[in-house]
């Protein structure tokens, strides 16, 4: 079965429960949710199954689209995201409902999810700056969407209205970018365009000028500095599993594309050699922006007193750690690719996100703030929820024996295997202040009086799937063999 | 049947205790029980295996590093993971009786199975890295069972000590683990142990002793050798099981265990193992003294339990880790039954534990004293007991090896006579001095039989057939006339003139200060924290408050702030600020990208 | 395309966009934004793009503003006030348009023109993909002269882009199928109008139906 199929399940599968929700409504958000993440499930199980492109080039879609495995495996975890953010967006109903107002129903918001991981999975896929392009627009609307959907909430309209403006002006430099680009090598695939380039002579500064707009356009999508400015405020105002699913899903598949166009623009040219070449600029740019990503992001979170904001501005820090991972090209002693690692560190990145969001949600339901003091002594009063979270921020942390230590370490021995010193004591800095901030969380949870006493409801379909989570942080991060092997 | 299943055992007790059965005290506490059990059972199955297996690639980076989650099931792993399944199947079942009435018993128990995972895994780990881990995880078991009574300032204070002087040694311990790792690529004990083989390429010798001493500091710290053995007495505030089983045999003897699995490269270094050697013979030393003056029972108990480790490390340092690991395999059964018995007389006493305000329990509590009379033999190594083949073995090789400790270690022998026969004196004989110890009755069944296994352990354990059934390390020794006389006059000299001091006494006859306060450790540390630490932290804090919260931190915020400020005034509304932000940023990336090369 | 009528065009095309800013009567900008969209017509057609340049007549100055114009009509959008013009925000403003603009003079300054024209870019997608196959010493394939193809009509420009969509680039049209059904939704769901019975304690609930 080839690869696309999946894409057309999934959109199959969001035209059924639009459907559904419009003529069964007793099936209410429990309902769309369960059938929506069956069927998801059902692609997951799909996908070890696909086949990539024929050996003899013969559908033109292969020109667009590839199937290769880390395409697959960004398919992966579109998919687990969106399985998990439709589970979570049932726990947030209640306080949806709340700022919908009286002609508003949650159905849309649980099947928009579905067409976005769509378009998130032929991101994974695509290969040629037009599906690039497109496939990054599919995802795009949809989140301006789900970030609205609140409507009767300043906050989350004002998220909204931010993200579709700033989105708008980052789509513009992307197609310049793209335009650019095409002028330079008359070619929209990234394979082709990579042997052009590597055809041409004297024209770096327009290469790197291209290179440039689509760093905007991309920075923007995974929370680079300076286009980072956007993150809490949206995170903030959005609706928490939206908040999630922007944290992951559009990371991941900023990411992916970003990795494949500085793969194509890079070439062999895997190691910084210092001779001016325009790869090496490519390479310190990445490296810069990286540096700066992890210090605005890592020092910013530190006097936050909102649990959405500190996850946001740890998103940014997060994003930094992967762009490092991203401009060491090819690590020479790792035998990992520096692809492999950014896919490495985001499929570690999933599990402890998704954990604290989930967590988060199930608190501002019944409680109805989002800030940090929230979890005040929420040790004591659901120590199961208190647990999965105390886990999921070890794993942000990159505390060892959890995997999210796996994802940083990876990180440095590339920094390292490059010599990239300034870099690794950046990352250090960055490191150690996560512990400080992580950690304030920990110090709310456990050590500040609770200021009710009530135990926090969690239903039993929550409290597995939380526990599937915590575990996941865990055995993933004792067994790197597991997403190595996925990905292999 | 793997050895993985010794591992998984006790953390399913975990998981379904805290995260299933946490409501029920009772049910937690019969699942703790089967777990041990269960870990005990498959201990003995395995008896006859010898295996060694990868269960999972943990850390794998091509050439730079790898790390497994590995377990080694040879001889030494079998012999101590005996030790700790069987004294950890008996304290269980003892904790069932002893806490009984406990409000948080489900607690209790969850943290007795959590440190039962902890410690197997240190049994059983292939490397220095997973040892570490469990390493760890031990520190915080033990924290969290002496803080058990957490509601009591002493004993959460005591949890505070413990952990915080264990985490001292094992910042040792890593950095050992570090430069071993950078002297030779690798953290497996089968890599080192090729590696020395191999002749240890690019290392000198002084790096090889400093690398041996700094993993010494981790058994320095866990072990409780001077001068980091402040913890242990404090320690006692925990429930009496958790003293037993943590304190006496089993965690405290970590430290041991880990000196003889790298025992190979204290071998390959001279120096490394004359200052082990010198560091246990003064501990032994110094805790037998500071022994002989204390009231409290566990706490003699305890500063008995320091110096035998002072034995067993000092005789690691003098090259013999078999005779270390065989004394740790009696000590462990025979402190144990000490500190059951202890525990079983507090409980009868109701929680008094100040040997002067008890007294002629031996009529009234006459299977304890049986047990604990056994117990105290076998301590002060009667002849024939199994403490004595032990202590024979330990001074025979101090002999041969240093004359200066062999003297040290007759003089503990000694000493070790005169303050058990003290306790035993004090506590069993004469009339009750107190309301407690007159109205206390024996015991019930389920405490009373895991103290009758124990006995009976205490006197046979160390004959060779036992042994060798038992899977213990049996050290090299022969029958040497000299070593028994000695030991035997040292043993009867120390008992006699407790029993002649302390026979119908009412009170301590003499208070020897330096003794009872413990030769002023506690003092001298606090005055340096609060000096040294607290300047040195107070400078910390003047840098901090100035480059952290003042440049970095507060100056990205005053930054931010500023610049939100600056924006505010400028341009209305936060989306056009952010537009410009995002322009500004298009102009810098694009200059820098382009043009600054 | 003749320089002056070029310069023109783009004059033209710029100079209104701006119109469609400065303007606070919305009328009005929308009205200039038809003649700016014209001027980038008349651009197109100036690059032999003459499917495009109408498509963005009809579509753009046609359909898409009339639409705008009755959009404004109907929610009756006042004049938008007079807002106070910071001197600083305004030339914070166009010193970042300038500073850009300086960097793209620099970028464009030193491109080499003759290297790559519309003539070079492969027409056809298996030139691009026999590129890959062709080795680096026998240079880009190049189709054959796509400009003097349009012009000679030999080249038929809306046969080439309905076939390069329908057949080349049929998955995009699939995925651009699917945004537009998520934006529909979107439309739907954000713009759905209260029930008679209010909800007490909220606002900005109209606002939505902007987005």
């Amino acid at each position: 079965m080839p690869a696309y199929i999946l894409e057309l399940i999934v959109v199959g599968l969001g035209l059924i429960l639009l459907l559904l929700e419009s003529f069964l409504p007793r099936l209410g958000a429990k309902g769309l949710a369960a059938i929506g993440s069956v069927g998801l499930l059902v692609v997951l199980f799909l996908l070890p199954s696909v086949t990539g492109a024929p050996s003899e080039s013969t559908g033109i879609i292969w020109k667009f689209y590839s199937a290769d495995s880390l395409a697959l495996f960004y398919k992966g975890l579109a998919l687990i995201t969106t399985i998990l953010v439709l589970m979570m967006s049932v726990v947030y109903v209640p306080v949806m409902q709340r700022y919908l107002g009286t002609g508003g129903g949650v159905g849309e918001y649980l099947i928009l999810p579905v067409f976005t991981c769509a378009g998130l999975m032929w991101m994974a896929s695509a290969n040629d700056l037009t599906s690039i392009f497109v496939s990054l627009e599919v995802v795009t609307i949809g989140f301006y969407i789900m970030v609205a959907y609140m409507r009767r909430n300043v906050g989350s309209l004002e998220a909204g209205v931010k993200y579709l403006i700033l989105g708008a002006v980052s789509t513009g430099f992307l197609v310049y970018g793209i335009a650019f680009l095409f002028g330079v090598t008359g070619q929209t695939n990234l394979d082709v365009i990579s042997t052009v380039l590597g055809l041409l002579e004297g024209q770096d500064k327009i290469i790197l000028f291209s290179f440039a707009l689509l760093l905007v356009a991309f920075g923007f999508k995974v929370a680079a500095v300076p286009f980072q400015m956007w993150v809490p405020d949206v995170y903030q105002g959005a609706p928490t599993p939206t908040a999630a699913f922007l944290s992951v899903g559009s990371k991941a598949a900023g990411f992916i594309v970003l990795s494949r166009i500085v793969d194509a623009f890079l070439g062999d040219h895997g190691v910084q050699t210092g001779d001016g070449s325009y790869q090496d600029q490519i390479q310190r740019v990445l490296l810069v922006v990286a540096g700066a990503t992890i210090l605005f992001g890592s020092l910013a979170a530190i006097p936050q007193t909102n649990f959405k904001r500190l996850m946001a501005y740890s998103s940014i820090s997060h994003a930094g750690f992967i762009l490092l991972a991203l401009a060491c090209a090819y690590p020479v002693r790792m035998d990992m690719a520096s692809g492999e690692v950014v896919a490495f560190y985001l499929a570690a990145y999933l599990p402890m996100t998704m954990a604290a969001f989930f967590v988060l949600c199930i608190v501002r339901s019944s409680r109805g703030e989002e800030e940090i003091s929230v979890l005040d002594g929420l040790g004591k009063r659901s120590p199961f929820l208190a647990f999965v979270l105390l886990v999921s921020v070890m794993g942000l942390a990159g505390i060892p024996l959890t995997v999210g230590f796996l994802g940083k370490l990876y990180v440095f021995q590339a920094a390292l295997d490059q010599g990239h010193f300034v870099l690794l004591a950046i990352a250090t800095l960055g490191a150690a202040a996560g512990f400080y901030y992580y950690f304030k969380v920990v110090r709310s949870m456990y050590w500040n009086a609770p200021s009710d006493q009530d135990a926090i409801a969690v239903g039993t379909g929550s409290r597995v799937l939380l526990a599937l989570l915590a575990a996941a942080i865990i055995f993933l991060g004792l067994n790197q063999g597991i997403i190595l092997g996925f990905l292999r | 049947m793997s050895p993985a299943l010794l591992l998984l055992l006790p953390l399913l007790s975990v998981v379904v205790i805290f995260f299933g059965t946490k409501w029920s005290g009772t049910l937690s506490a019969l699942v703790s029980v089967a777990s041990v059990a269960g870990s005990l059972g498959v201990t003995l199955a395995l008896f006859s295996t010898d295996s060694s297996m990868v269960a999972m690639n943990w850390i794998a980076l091509g050439d730079v590093l790898q790390v497994d989650i590995g377990l080694r099931w040879d001889r030494l792993a079998r012999g101590m993971m005996f030790v700790v399944t069987l004294v950890g199947t008996l304290v269980h079942v003892f904790s069932l009786a002893y806490m009984r009435e406990d409000e948080a018993k489900a607690r209790y128990f969850g943290c007795l199975s959590l440190f039962m995972f902890s410690m197997t895994g240190i049994v059983l780990a292939d490397n220095l890295v997973m040892m570490f881990i469990f390493w760890e995880l031990v520190g915080v078991s033990s924290y969290l069972l002496i803080g058990h009574w957490f509601t009591k300032a002493s004993a959460a204070d005591a949890a505070k000590k413990a952990f915080i002087t264990n985490r001292i040694g094992d910042f040792g311990f890593l950095i050992g683990i570090l430069m071993l790792f950078g002297l030779t690529g690798t953290v497996s004990f089968t890599g080192l142990e090729n590696w020395l083989a191999g002749g240890h390429a690019g290392a000198s010798a002084g790096l090889l002793t400093a690398a041996a001493l700094c993993l010494f500091c981790g058994a320095v710290g866990k072990s409780a050798q001077a001068p980091l053995h402040v913890w242990l007495p404090d320690a006692m505030e925990g429930p009496t099981p958790v003293s037993a089983l943590i304190h006496a045999a089993t965690m405290v003897a970590a430290g041991v265990f880990m000196l003889v699995r790298v025992g190979f490269l204290i071998e390959a270094s001279e120096t490394a193992g004359l200052v082990i050697a010198w560091v246990g013979g003064f501990t032994a030393l110094l805790a037998a003294l500071m022994a002989t003056q204390q009231d409290d029972i566990k706490k003699i108990l305890a500063y008995s339990t320091l110096s035998q480790l002072g034995y067993m490390v000092m005789v690691v340092g003098l090259g013999s880790g078999e005779a270390a690991m065989f004394h740790l395999y009696t000590h462990a059964f025979f402190k144990a039954l000490l500190f059951l018995g202890a525990g079983a007389i507090i409980y009868a006493c109701h929680h008094e534990q100040n040997i002067w305000k008890m007294g002629g329990l031996k009529t009234r509590m006459p299977i304890t004293f049986a047990a604990f009379g056994i117990g105290t033999l076998a301590l002060i190594a009667f002849p024939f007991t199994s403490g004595f083949f032990s202590k024979e073995a330990i001074l025979d090789i101090a002999l041969h090896e240093n004359k200066l400790l062999f003297l040290i270690a007759a003089g503990v022998a000694f000493l070790t006579a005169f303050y058990m026969s003290r306790l035993l004196v004090v506590t069993f004989l004469g009339a009750p001095r107190s309301e407690h110890a007159g109205h206390a009755k024996e015991v019930s069944v389920i405490m009373f039989v895991p103290l009758l296994i124990l006995a009976f352990l205490s006197v046979v354990a160390g004959y060779k057939p036992v042994a060798e059934l038992l899977q213990a390390q049996l050290p090299d020794v022969h029958w040497n006339w000299f070593v028994f006389f000695v030991s035997l006059a040292t043993m009867l000299a120390g008992a006699g003139l407790g029993f002649l001091r302390y026979l119908d006494k009412r009170s301590e006859p003499k208070v020897i200060p330096v003794l009872a306060n413990k030769f002023y450790f506690d003092e001298a540390y606090g005055w340096a924290v609060r000096n040294l630490q607290d300047g040195l932290a107070w400078v910390v804090r003047g840098l901090d408050a100035l480059f952290i919260d003042g440049l970095a931190v507060g100056g990205i915020t005053r930054l931010t702030e500023g610049v939100g400020c600056l924006f505010r005034r400028v341009i209305t509304g936060n989306l056009q600020a952010y537009s410009y932000l995002f322009g500004v940023g298009v102009f810098v990336l694009i200059y820098f990208t382009v043009f600054l090369r | 395309m003749p320089l002056p009528l070029f310069i023109l065009f783009s004059a033209l095309t710029l100079g209104f966009a701006v119109a469609v800013i400065a303007n606070r009567n919305p009328v009005t900008a929308a009205l200039c934004l038809v003649v700016s969209f014209v001027g980038l017509a008349a651009l197109f057609i100036g690059l032999s793009a003459f499917f495009i340049g109408i498509v963005q007549i009809l579509v753009y100055a046609g359909a898409v503003m009339v639409l705008f114009l009755f959009i404004i009509m109907l929610m009756d959008i006042e004049e938008e006030e007079r807002k106070h013009f910071d001197r600083l925000r305004t030339a914070g403003g166009i010193a970042v348009g300038i500073g850009v603009a300086f960097l793209i003079g620099g970028v464009l300054w030193d491109f080499d023109y003759g290297k790559a024209s519309l003539d070079d870019v492969p027409v056809q997608f298996e030139a691009a993909i026999t590129l890959r196959e062709a080795d680096a010493d026998s240079g880009i394939v190049r189709s054959a002269n796509a400009t003097a193809a349009l012009r000679e009509g030999r080249l038929k420009d809306v046969a080439l882009v309905g076939e390069k969509l329908f057949n080349d680039y049929n998955l995009h049209l699939q995925m651009i199928a699917v945004l537009i059904l998520i934006a529909t939704i979107g439309v739907v769901t954000l713009g759905k109008k209260d029930s008679p019975a209010p909800d007490s304690g909220s606002s900005g609930g109209d606002k939505a139906s902007e987005s």
